[in-house]
């Protein structure tokens, strides 16, 4: 047990940079909102603020991995609430085709994912940011990283 | 004019190709088959064509140090080529831009003649016209129901892309081979664009934007997010690699497969793609036999599935393979006249170098125009799980059509 | 060479960035953190990552000051510019929602265009969260930084445009809502368009026979109201008239209506001799077929307007009509008139249908020997006092007072089954209303109301909900599962099962009245794509936000008012209008619109044509040509920028977020180094 958390511990440590890109509205609204609360969390997340998750497209999350990112992840609205109506479910739609090209290389389809968030709540950012953290780890562990691929 | 051909590894079709550069008499042309062999000495061009391994940098070195001017023809080696496909199994397929700055590309598979001839005379290959301007078909680009891997032929007015049947003409150049004519959907081997096949994925993506998409609460935070579920959307699209990536796999950005190899390139190139690919990915890789190989493919698939084929497909077949014949002499015999005389045969059947218009239960376009085409018409074909051999040729695909395992003893 | 390497060289080389508005060769950027008390600065050394900062290419100032948002803070921004002739701006403080725009301001005054401040945030995204990993901390203030002056290196101008509106409105749909909006918008001075489909304004409000929870006559409520409008000297009303093309943005609309001839002229003075001559009669398809009318007619007594209308269909044109009118008004040459009007603002308030049951088979609707089941609208017409049947309540089979009354809720609402998942929210209110009116006619009749929950929240409703239960209205929880037909006595049983209890029932039933659910009005369809604004998933007409702002359309400019939006009642409707008048008139009353062109710049050369930034653009602002090409509305356009990652050529991209420009801020929160070739 103890061997399990020093290697979960050693993984965590060299995890550098996790590139999430928010939207405008709940995005970097509940990034916010978790500042003020002063909720803590994994300083390898960077923060890069976007229109709309919508915006965000294979090139920026191939640009993030390429330039060293450990991990990527989109953060927007809820579905359905998306204030430009469906950013956020063409974000998923071409992160969900992405993963299967990264299963299709024999890589863990972890390194990128979408997650919602809302603006007032911060602990949903939070939680994101949790859960990046933990698929990384888990999926470096079984299959490496994806810095391998080197 | 001194011009070296020099051909690495891969399926010779441009090499062969070169041949026509014999017509032009202001150039000297030399073919050199195997780089390492070869001694040193100066020369103006050196034409390289063919995939690079990490052992074929040795002689890239003592090509680069003895030419004035470097011209990569073919995807191959321009972007990888079809070939790179392998890399996904670990392969270190490398693009020569790589090891060299100073190259002109001419890329294509099969890359254009025309092209390599102005670039050789000094000229600056033209612009960046898309291949939709020459497509008959017309986008309107409305959200998608479902993404089809087939469709029957007779709409030749709606773009293949909002028929749910992916087609990479978007990030295309106008081509010489248009494969698109023959109701083929491009691959993308002549891309306008810098990491095409990223850009590709995401537009199709965004086409599919109104399939249902799976999501989870996340318990953390209690919002959606994606879900890790397989669902209809991965199922719909089953070989990104190959659709998207065919010829750029190591330009793209995409960090290197590491996928299990079969130990063979070729195969590595097979496996993981997709039954109703096939025919062209043999059409493309197979060189001077390209066409035996399609065809042994795709008739052993048909006898299999009891897919009837009729007299007048028959009979081009055959055309095709005695066609194939007279090639191999001309190569051999490094004769351009009949190349050109033989090659021009076969596009009229094939309708390209990249054998675009052949297909399982017969043609998708029309080859002679007084002919009933519905005699020697293709249709959908059902995807049938199982091992399919023929000679040399031998592969087995699973219940979604993905190659499983293939050998080809050949070559 | 690394991708990495390869790009730095190129960021460096200011000729080879590929924005278009920016002609300054020579980016002088100012970089300055904040100590923010010990808010930051007790997390992250920032006296180091001003120095840091000082390292990077074009920073030509690079400070940290204790707060950089106070006066002296602002003022060493200004004066960077002013004695450094810098011409971008970093702070790295707190968020861009707090101080973004006190520095951009600032910057504006000084003459740069505010658009040229980057905002870093330290404190939310840093210091806050990261208190007890302090070296963790300042190597993400570090790349954060970096990220923040990569950015500013290549920040465009954005102008502010000021757009004129043009001072008039446009109200489609006169029903509550639309008659609200365009009284509270005429009100305001501002002149309105009143388009209605049908020959008389009222909508569906006319056509009931009392509201909740005051049991009020709506005629007489509404009245005033259609009055006004109707004779409001900045109102015109064009009945029988539908919307045929909208063009333009907010603030400047064109509309294009047709207008169906009446073939009566305006000099009827509604005498009613011509319907009483004409010998053509059928039912009455305002009153619910509960009344006859004629081939010319009016709609209903106090119909407004008062003119009659001729059913060209139905009509034999025997010309009795033309004969016998005093006045000579009836004209059959009348055609169609088309009209093209330019408006500010559009008002969408076109109501809803009313469910039709037929497809739920289990309950017969519309069946031959079910004629006994109808609506509660048709109910709500029974009971009115013009209809055919004296205000009785009567079986329209036999015309005899049923014995037995029961009413089922949630027809389709609630129903996964027809597709509507949500509850109407009105039915349990006007079933108890309509319940609690006929027990009251009907001592004798005995009403039951089978329901799934009953709903009726709000001031006054659970005690109209107490009062039908003391009158003795009768409520099974339970949702019939058909309704037979006896085929030799001809009675209906609603059969049912009583859940609290347990109890499987036959219910007899002399009359069933179906509480349809509120639909989304037929003909939305073509309608919400001619004003190109989205639909939610149930079809009404989707919300900009649905706490923040319900009365705003998807499209900037159109708003939504009354049942349009979603199902509501009638109090309701009138709020929602009154929002939305509010909403429209604003720009309208001010006379122009202030908009910052943080558009998408296109490159036709690398544009292959293909459509999808059309496609996937939400508020419709980008145009496609004859020639395929692209062009993007200005007015339109809510920079979301989701059109940049479809574009396989990148020949779209939005200012101030171009792919090159999040991949310099990416590469420095990256880490950086390739990971592959």
């Amino acid at each position: 047990m103890s061997e399990c958390e020093t290697i979960d511990e050693e993984i965590k440590e060299n995890i550098q940079n996790i590139v999430v890109f928010m939207c405008n509205e709940c995005g970097q609204g509940s990034a916010n909102t978790a500042g003020i609360a002063r909720m803590a969390y994994e300083p390898a997340v960077r923060i890069v603020r976007v229109q709309c998750t919508g915006q965000v497209g294979p090139i920026q999350i191939m640009d993030a991995l390429n330039n060293g990112a450990d991990a990527v992840a989109c953060v927007g609205c809820c579905i359905g609430a998306c204030h430009f109506f469906n950013g956020n479910l063409l974000s998923m739609h071409r992160i969900k085709l992405m993963k299967k090209l990264f299963k299709e290389l024999g890589y863990s389809d972890q390194f990128i994912n979408q997650y919602t968030s809302r603006a007032a709540e911060g602990e949903t950012a939070v939680g994101d940011f949790e859960d990046i953290v933990e698929r990384l780890a888990k999926a470096i562990k079984e299959e490496g990283t994806i810095k391998d691929g080197c | 004019m001194d011009v070296k051909i020099f051909q690495f590894n891969g399926c010779n079709k441009c090499f062969y190709e070169t041949l026509l550069l014999n017509l032009d008499e202001n150039m000297n042309i030399e073919f050199i088959s195997s780089p390492q062999d070869w001694k040193p000495e100066n020369l103006d061009v050196a034409v390289i064509s063919g995939y690079i391994l990490p052992f074929d940098l040795d002689s890239i070195q003592k090509i680069q140090n003895n030419s004035k001017k470097i011209i990569a023809y073919g995807d191959c080696t321009t972007t990888g080529g079809i070939f790179a496909l392998a890399n996904q199994k670990g392969h270190q397929i490398i693009p020569l831009k790589e090891l060299i700055s100073d190259v002109t590309n001419v890329n294509g598979c099969l890359g254009e003649i025309e092209e390599l001839i102005s670039v050789i005379n000094g000229e600056e290959l033209q612009g960046n016209k898309s291949l939709c301007s020459v497509c008959r078909r017309k986008a309107t680009c409305d959200y998608l129901d479902s993404v089809n891997r087939q469709i029957e032929i007779d709409d030749e007015e709606t773009c293949f892309n909002d028929l749910g049947f992916l087609c990479n003409g978007f990030i295309a150049k106008k081509c010489k081979e248009r494969c698109i004519d023959f109701n083929t959907p491009c691959r993308g081997c002549k891309p306008m664009v810098e990491r095409s096949g990223i850009r590709m994925l995401g537009m199709f993506g965004t086409l599919l934007g109104n399939v249902e998409m799976a999501t989870e609460h996340s318990e953390k935070g209690a919002t959606d997010k994606l879900a890790d579920a397989d669902d209809d959307l991965t199922e719909s699209v089953p070989d990104i690699l190959g659709n998207f990536f065919r010829f750029t796999l190591p330009t793209s950005g995409l960090p290197r497969g590491r996928v299990q190899s079969s130990g063979n390139i070729l195969q590595d190139v097979f496996i993981g793609r997709l039954i109703e690919e096939l025919p062209l990915i043999t059409g493309l890789l197979g060189g001077n036999k390209s066409i035996s190989l399609t065809l042994k493919l795709i008739e052993t698939y048909e006898k299999a599935n009891n897919i009837e084929v009729s007299k007048q497909t028959k009979k081009y077949r055959n055309e095709l393979l005695s066609l194939e014949a007279d090639l191999i002499e001309a190569t051999s015999n490094e004769d351009p006249q009949k190349y050109k005389a033989t090659t021009e045969k076969i596009r009229k059947i094939a309708g390209n170098m990249n054998l675009s218009n052949v297909y399982f239960g017969g043609f998708k376009q029309k080859i002679d125009d007084g002919e009933d085409f519905e005699s020697y018409k293709c249709h959908i074909f059902e995807i049938v799980e199982g091992a399919y051999k023929n000679g040399s040729i031998t592969y087995s695909i699973d219940p979604k059509g993905v190659v499983k395992e293939i050998t080809i003893k050949e070559r | 060479m690394t991708i990495k390497e390869e790009r730095a060289e190129k960021t460096e080389n200011v000729e080879d960035m590929p924005n278009n508005l920016d002609s300054e060769k020579d980016p002088r950027i100012g970089v300055f953190i904040c100590h923010c008390g010990h808010n930051i600065a007790s997390t992250v050394d920032v006296e180091k990552i001003a120095d840091y900062a000082g390292t990077l290419p074009n920073v030509v100032k690079a400070e940290h000051y204790m707060f950089m948002c106070s006066k002296p803070g602002v003022q060493m921004v200004k004066d960077s510019i002013k004695e450094l002739g810098v011409n971008r701006t970093v702070v790295a403080s707190c968020s861009k929602n707090q101080h973004g725009k006190t520095f951009a301001r600032a910057i504006e005054e000084m003459g740069l265009n505010k658009h040229r401040h980057q905002q870093v945030n330290v404190r939310e995204y840093c210091s806050w969260v990261h208190q007890k990993e302090k070296e963790k901390a300042n190597q993400k203030a570090k790349q954060l930084v970096e990220a923040g002056v990569n950015r500013a290196r290549k920040l465009e101008d954005v102008e502010t445009r000021r757009i004129e509106t043009t001072k008039a409105a446009l109200v489609i749909g006169a029903g509550i809502a639309g008659l609200r909006a365009a009284h509270d918008m005429a009100e305001l001075g501002i002149p309105v368009y009143l388009v209605e489909k049908e020959s008389t304004i009222g909508g569906h409000m006319t056509r009931l026979n009392k509201t909740f929870p005051t049991l009020e006559c709506p005629q007489c409520s509404i009245s005033p109201l259609t009055n006004g409008v109707a004779n409001h000297p900045l109102v015109e009303l064009y009945t029988n008239a539908h919307i045929k093309n909208i063009e333009g943005s907010l603030g400047n609309f064109e509309v294009e209506f047709e207008i169906k001839p009446r073939y009566v002229k305006d000099n009827c003075t509604s005498c009613g001799e011509c319907a009483e001559h004409c010998p053509v009669e059928l039912p009455s398809e305002w009153d619910m077929g509960m009344s006859m009318r004629k081939a010319i007619y009016k709609a209903y007594p106090q119909a407004i307007p008062a003119t009659y209308v001729r059913d060209k269909k139905n009509c034999i044109e025997c010309n009795t009509c033309v004969n016998i009118c005093p006045v000579q008004a009836v004209d059959f040459s009348m055609e169609s008139e088309t009209k093209t009007v330019k408006v500010g603002s559009i008002i969408v308030a076109v109501g809803y249908d009313e469910y039709d049951p037929t497809e739920i088979e289990a309950y017969h609707y519309g069946q031959e020997g079910y004629e006994d089941v109808i609506t509660q609208l048709k109910l709500e017409r029974m009971l009115s006092p013009t209809s055919l049947t004296n205000s009785e309540v009567l079986r329209p089979s036999d015309g005899k007072i049923p014995k037995s009354v029961v009413m089922i809720q949630c027809v389709g609402s609630r129903n996964e089954q027809v597709g509507n998942e949500y509850c109407t929210g009105v039915c349990c209110k006007f079933a108890v209303k309509n319940a609690r009116i006929i027990k009251e006619m009907y001592p004798d009749t005995d009403v039951t109301i089978c329901y799934i929950d009953v709903r009726t929240p709000g001031l006054n409703f659970e005690e109209l909900y107490k009062s039908a239960q003391e009158i003795g209205v009768r409520f099974i929880r339970g949702r019939p599962s058909e309704i037979v037909r006896n085929p030799i006595t001809g009675e209906l049983i609603v059969i049912v099962e009583d859940t609290l209890s347990q109890t499987p029932l036959q219910l007899g039933a002399d009359l069933v009245v179906l509480s349809a659910a509120m639909v989304p009005p037929d003909g939305i369809g073509p309608l919400g794509s001619k004003l190109h604004v989205l639909r939610s998933k149930e079809g009404f007409l989707k919300e900009f936000h649905i706490k923040m702002n319900p009365t705003l359309s998807s499209k900037g400019g159109i708003f939504l008012a009354g049942t349009i939006q979603g199902p509501k009642d009638i109090s309701e409707s009138v709020a929602h209008a009154g929002s939305a008048a509010a909403l429209a008139a604003a720009p309208l009353v001010k006379g122009y619109i202030e908009k910052e062109m943080l558009i998408p710049a296109i490159d036709y050369d690398l544009c292959v044509k293909c459509g999808l930034c059309r496609t996937v653009c939400a508020p419709a602002a980008i145009d496609i040509d004859e020639n395929g090409n692209p062009s993007v509305n200005e007015v339109a356009c809510k920079s979301c920028g989701m059109c940049m990652p479809v574009c396989p050529t990148k020949a779209i991209q939005l200012i101030n977020f171009r792919d090159d420009q999040l991949l310099d801020e990416i590469i420095a929160l990256s880490g950086g180094g390739a990971i592959c070739e």
